[in-house]
């Protein structure tokens, strides 16, 4: 690793500006500082922006809730308006990395992080689009068991390895961006790019932009929401298949759903044909099979991952079970 | 016979770890905690292609780059490295040592061959500096598998002898002459009437060792002495090497190791890195202090090699075993000779007339596989006791009624009988405990919460071995007693357990007396491997402590001591290694575990272990336990997630390598058969620390096939092995 | 050769006493510890967040020292293993590390101590983990009100053991847990 110009920011107009000048957003590190060591992130300069106060959780005006982007992953997670109104976030959150990664971690860094895809966070693999454009990609013709099934392009089959961003998307949050032209706020499914001709950008977030938060509305699933996630140990490892689905049930019919997947393409995989096979249906084994089945019609997949259609289609029907709570299976 | 009835006070009790408050405390110190004035900090450069030649203009580019990045004292490649000898070649003939010294030239044998050592002021100045270090290559034509080699026309090996290519077929394993690799018993071909056989193919890939800490060199010149701080568990072997490669006396390097955090095979005969500390630490005129990084440790510590084993169980018409053939095919380097002995157990843990047991090593471009915990016992026990399994269900027997018909009471090898074994006592007492008898025998019978059960059983064997070794003894003035050998507390305990056998031999209380290990300049001793450091070490020990009581004599030992006292209290004493005997020692085991498969997620779940053990004596029952426990979550992680996986295009290691967490064990009861055994040594003891490890991929395989009726014949046992559609038709 | 490097002063309090040190910008916290000032009981297993063995405290919580940049945590109150101890008296969970043989080489145990630590007042200030969620659904809202083996576990799944000291660790947890709920 070079050195580097390291400066703190008082305020979220220094940091931009630090920003324009090519510095590059520090928070918790436990992504960019892993990247650096690595050799796959080589910034010249970093604006901390450890000081600036984004570090609240409230209610909004609207009944919901407003996260600033530099809350520990844990304190999201713990929080009580979390806890009690989108267990579904904080379950996924949970599932994520290990309690010390966690305490480190902060919300725009968890959406901002690189994919794990093994050729990417190598530079001794000369073959990656996403690090070098136009090198080529190693993935497609080497090891690609834990990349995508959906998404991908033929320049790149990474997948986006958050939960946390799962769960977003599935309570329809807003990613709010400060930035050289101002403040935006960006729908969570607008946020995440697919890799097309240009692999190397994961996001849609703008040069010099700044998360300063991420906002959900109130949401309708109360208790019926589960995150599952499929890995190949029982903790710390990344998702080889996650699903986040909330249900709203009224008198015994589901009246809104939705059904994300994670660990399967480059964004959170928001799947509408599934929730449509849930919506005026009542919860139960065959309605749940029919969701499955659309959540993986339009799988495509890899050499090695052909195994996550059928994982995936499972998780669904094992996450919506256990969010309809009619199981006793652990899970 | 020691401690048989006699008065002994800590023998036998679950003493705690001699130096554990200062691990908890922060204060244990190992190789990389330790201060040295002046010192400077070194980064390695390995290759990144299999095979070939670095282009000499581009490695002197990449130094001179290097050379001139902050903080940077020295670079050493092959351009420049002052010429190292090859080690002496009865430590490389039939030992993992490599036959060529490191940056002997640039040409490149396998990915992660050491390229050059980078030495800074400061370890981030270190690893910048090696960051620059890109070269480039002819690449050569590389043989990544034993297939491979098989396929491809004979390449014809140098003059040299050092790099070698093709297949061999080596007759023993290391320097043990009894332990034949190619072995014959009974008929050529198969004869009498015959009933069922059982044929199929075993595969295991590539394991790591991965112990937590990462292997540190710290080399220091003191004028023509040479002191290597090293997380080495052969202080011995190393110091030869080291003479070896550098040329010069072994009586002029100090090898210091007092605790190494944890070995489980690797820190031994790879020593190359160690020789360029010394090189570079010569030549900057300060200590060069170097840590791997963990991707380091999976090409530069040695590893598992791949095995694929054939083997064929036959009956005759009775449903008892006639014939036994188990033929492995593994790999090794093209530097250096290993060969997984996969077949060893096979030989003699089930009575059969014939045995046909062959190994085939293919020399690879891959890095040096060397020794891990249970080698050969690891992956041909779960070819064996998969079998085993196999045939059981082909005959319709239970598996363990079939394996309790087969034990033997002598070693069918040269029929010598063994010194002490109570196998069928563990099959019996770990079946009751753990409910055996409950078992259904048809898969797919037991379900839990709609989650598939499933029960399996494997034996574990793992031989009891003694070197000579040597023990000093030195008594203080103020009364202290310090025994000390120059073998290595890797974890496996052997301070606490010594000082114990001092203590109850000598007759002191236990803060009396303690025990320490680490320096080259303790009484010799062999490596701390082979689960051989009780035997080896505790003889010596006890033959100290008996000298010294015999020459304290009628006299009291108090809290003041008269230097002539004290002095006739000071000496080596030293024992030898196994004597010829007409029995063998063996240590046998039963392990009995519960697996849950949920199919829908592919996921497998060990929830209970149940493990009895033979191993003569147990001396530290905590200990032992914990030995034991360790052993099994080791075999967890071959069974369930362990494979070091390779870029098929250009041969690097990839993706993380994942071991067993807080989360992936079971809830373990471990119970031990004392039989001691005094056969070995005079304390009764067997080795503990590898026999956990041994048949527990094959059991948990078993229970798997008991809960889902797959039969899985190749690790690690992954998701997409277990996942079954669970969607009907739309 | 090129000039140094240059450095920037730093400021932490390690285990109650305050420290200065001139660091280089790229250092992590873990080896800002170990080489800088000294303080060798937290270790380095892999360097990039996949083992554990460098978790120590910063303002009260348990993070990775190896993917901390020290520089960011300028001003930070750190703890680390040597600090556990009063004096010459081990902590109640050294001690229970010791008494049931948590540990076998001993290197993990830094930070496997670290967290076992953490892990109580966590619990106590009625911190979730995943496995929570697999029990009584009031414990999302409300906090747990057992520490389960399977809750300890999933706490203590970031901090790999390759000895495999797993369930003495979890004993000695569970051991110090009881202890306390016995005296408050």
């Amino acid at each position: 690793m070079k050195a580097f110009d390291y400066h703190r920011a008082e305020t979220v107009d220094d940091a931009v500006g630090q920003a324009r000048r090519g510095a590059r957003y520090y928070a918790g590190g436990t992504n960019l500082f892993d990247l650096m060591k690595r050799g796959v992130e080589d910034p010249g300069a970093l604006v901390d922006i450890g000081s600036l106060p984004l570090d609240t959780v409230r209610s909004t005006d609207s009944g919901g809730v407003l996260i600033g982007a530099l809350v520990s992953n844990s304190a999201v997670a713990n929080h009580p308006l979390v806890r009690t109104s989108y267990p579904l976030l904080s379950q996924a959150i949970l599932s994520g990395a290990t309690a010390q990664i966690r305490n480190m971690a902060t919300v725009g860094g968890n959406l901002l992080q690189r994919t794990r895809c093994p050729y990417f966070m190598d530079p001794a693999f000369g073959a990656c689009n996403k690090r070098v454009p136009g090198s080529g990609c190693a993935a497609r013709v080497g090891f690609n068991r834990e990349h995508a099934l959906f998404g991908a392009s033929p320049h790149c089959v990474a997948v986006h390895p958050s939960d946390l961003a799962v769960a977003l998307a599935a309570h329809d949050a807003v990613v709010h961006l400060h930035g050289p032209a101002g403040a935006r706020a960006l729908p969570i499914a607008e946020f995440f790019a697919l890799p097309g001709e240009r692999p190397e950008r994961d996001t849609t977030v703008a040069a010099g932009e700044l998360i300063t938060g991420v906002e959900l509305p109130a949401s309708p699933y109360g208790a019926h929401s589960w995150y599952l996630k499929v890995r190949d140990r029982h903790s710390y490892a990344f998702a080889l298949v996650s699903v986040a689905v909330g249900l709203h049930i009224d008198d015994g019919v589901v009246t809104s759903a939705a059904v994300v997947l994670g660990g399967v393409a480059a964004i959170p995989w928001r799947v509408p044909a599934a929730e449509a096979e849930l919506v005026g249906q009542a919860p139960g084994p065959h309605t749940f099979a029919a969701a499955a089945r659309a959540a993986v019609t339009d799988a495509q997949p890899l050499p090695q991952n052909g195994f996550k259609v059928t994982l995936a289609a499972n998780s669904v029907v094992r996450a919506l079970t256990r969010a309809a709570g009619r199981s006793q299976l652990r899970s | 016979m020691l401690f048989n009835g006699s008065m002994t006070h800590t023998i036998g009790r679950p003493v705690s770890r001699v130096e554990g408050l200062a691990k908890v405390t922060g204060a244990a110190r190992y190789t990389a905690d330790t201060p040295i004035q002046g010192v400077t900090f070194a980064a390695l450069v390995q290759t990144q292609i299999p095979h070939g030649r670095v282009i000499a203009e581009s490695m002197a580019a990449a130094a001179a780059r290097a050379g001139a990045a902050p903080g940077v004292l020295l670079v050493l490649t092959p351009l420049n490295c002052p010429a190292l000898q090859p080690v002496p070649v009865d430590m490389s003939w039939d030992l993992p040592l490599e036959r060529r010294p490191p940056l002997a030239d640039l040409t490149v044998q396998h990915v992660g061959q050491h390229l050059a050592l980078v030495v800074a002021d400061s370890p981030e100045n270190a690893a910048h500096a090696a960051s620059l270090m890109d070269v480039d290559y002819e690449t050569g034509h590389a043989q990544l598998s034993a297939a491979q080699v098989l396929d491809e026309p004979v390449i014809v090996d140098g003059p040299d002898g050092a790099v070698r290519h093709g297949t061999y077929r080596p007759d023993h394993f290391v320097k043990l002459t009894e332990e034949k690799l190619q072995d014959r018993r009974g008929p050529a071909e198969p004869d009498g009437p015959t009933g069922t056989t059982v044929e199929a193919t075993y595969r295991t890939p590539v394991n790591a060792h991965y112990p937590i800490e990462l292997s540190a060199t710290i080399a220091q010149w003191h004028g023509e002495q040479l002191v290597i701080h090293d997380t080495t568990r052969w202080i011995t072997g190393e110091r030869r090497a080291l003479a070896g490669y550098l040329g010069m006396p072994e009586d002029r390097i100090r090898i210091l190791a007092p605790l190494v955090g944890g070995a489980f095979g690797s820190k031994s005969f790879l020593w190359m890195h160690v020789a360029l500390c010394a090189v570079a630490a010569r030549d900057v005129g300060r200590p060069v202090k170097l840590v791997l990084t963990r991707d380091q440790m999976f090409t530069s510590t040695g590893h598992r090699p791949r095995t694929v084993q054939t083997l064929a169980l036959s009956t005759d018409d009775t449903g008892v075993i006639s014939s036994t053939e188990h033929h492995t095919l593994t790999e090794t380097s093209t530097v250096a000779h290993f060969c997984e002995p996969a077949g060893l157990s096979t030989r003699f843990l089930y009575r059969s007339p014939r045995l046909d047991v062959t190994h085939t090593v293919a020399r690879i471009n891959s890095p040096t596989p060397c020794f891990m915990r249970g080698p050969g016992e690891a992956p041909g026990l779960f070819a064996l006791e998969v079998a085993m399994d196999e045939l059981a269900a082909a005959t319709g027997q239970d598996p363990l009624a079939l394996r309790l018909a087969h034990v033997t009471d002598r070693d069918q090898t040269n029929d010598r009988p063994w010194s002490s074994s109570d196998l069928a006592g563990c099959y019996r007492s770990g079946a009751r405990r753990f409910g055996w008898e409950h078992r259904p025998m048809e898969p797919r019978s037991l379900v839990r919460n709609d989650i598939r059960v499933g029960w399996g059983m494997a034996t574990a064997t793992y031989p009891g071995r003694r070197m000579p070794a040597g023990c000093g003894v030195q008594t203080g003035l103020d009364g202290h007693v310090r025994f000390s050998a120059a073998t290595h507390e890797v974890g496996n305990g052997v301070r606490t357990v010594m000082t114990q056998l001092a203590a109850d031999t000598a007759n002191l209380p236990l803060d009396r007396v303690s025990f320490e290990s680490g320096d080259s300049q303790f009484a010799a001793a062999p490596y701390s491997g082979a689960s051989q450091t009780t035997a080896t070490v505790g003889s010596a020990v006890v033959a100290a402590a008996q000298e010294w009581r015999r020459r304290l004599g009628a006299r009291t030992l108090g809290d003041r001591v008269s230097p002539e006292l004290a002095a006739e209290l000071t000496f080596t004493a030293t024992s030898d290694g196994a004597a010829d005997s007409d029995t063998v020692s063996q240590s046998f085991g039963a392990h009995f575990c519960e697996v849950e498969v949920d199919e829908a997620l592919g996921r497998a779940t060990v929830t209970r272990w149940v493990a009895v053990l033979d191993c003569g004596r147990v001396l530290n029952p905590k200990l032992a336990t914990s030995q034991v426990m360790g052993g099994i979550i080791f075999g967890v992680g071959m069974a369930l997630l362990e494979q070091l996986v390779h870029d098929p295009h250009t041969a690097q290691p990839i993706g993380e390598y994942y071991l067993p967490t807080h989360a992936d064990r079971p809830d373990f009861d471990i119970s031990f058969l004392e039989n001691p055994d005094y056969a070995l040594d005079p304390i009764g003891v067997r080795g503990i620390g590898e026999i956990g490890a041994c048949g527990v991929p094959a059991a948990i395989a078993n229970a798997i096939h008991h809960a889902t009726g797959k039969r899985l014949r190749e690790l690690p046992i992954t998701i997409e092995a277990l996942l079954e559609p669970t969607l009907g038709p739309a | 050769m090129t000039p140094p490097v240059p450095t920037r002063p730093i400021r932490l309090t390690v285990n109650g006493i305050a420290r200065e040190i001139n660091a280089d910008v790229r250092s992590s916290l873990l080896d800002l510890l170990r080489e800088r000032i000294g303080l060798t009981g937290t270790k380095k297993g892999c360097d990039h967040g996949l083992c554990g063995a460098c978790t120590v405290e910063v303002g009260h919580r348990r993070v990775l020292s190896c993917l901390t940049l020290a520089v960011s945590v300028d001003g930070a109150d750190v703890h680390t293993v040597e600090g556990f101890a009063d004096g010459d008296d081990p902590d109640p969970m050294q001690r229970a590390f010791i008494d049931h043989d948590g540990f076998q080489c001993g290197y993990c145990t830094p930070g496997q101590l670290c967290s076992a630590r953490a892990l109580l007042r966590e619990f106590a200030d009625g911190e979730l983990s995943a496995a929570s969620f697999d029990g009584d659904p009031d414990d999302v809202a409300a906090g747990p009100t057992r520490l389960t083996d399977a809750e300890i576990r999933e706490r203590m799944a970031g901090n790999i053991c390759r000895c495999g000291a797993y369930a003495n660790i979890v004993a000695a947890i569970r051991s110090v847990h009881e202890a306390g709920d016995r005296r408050s």
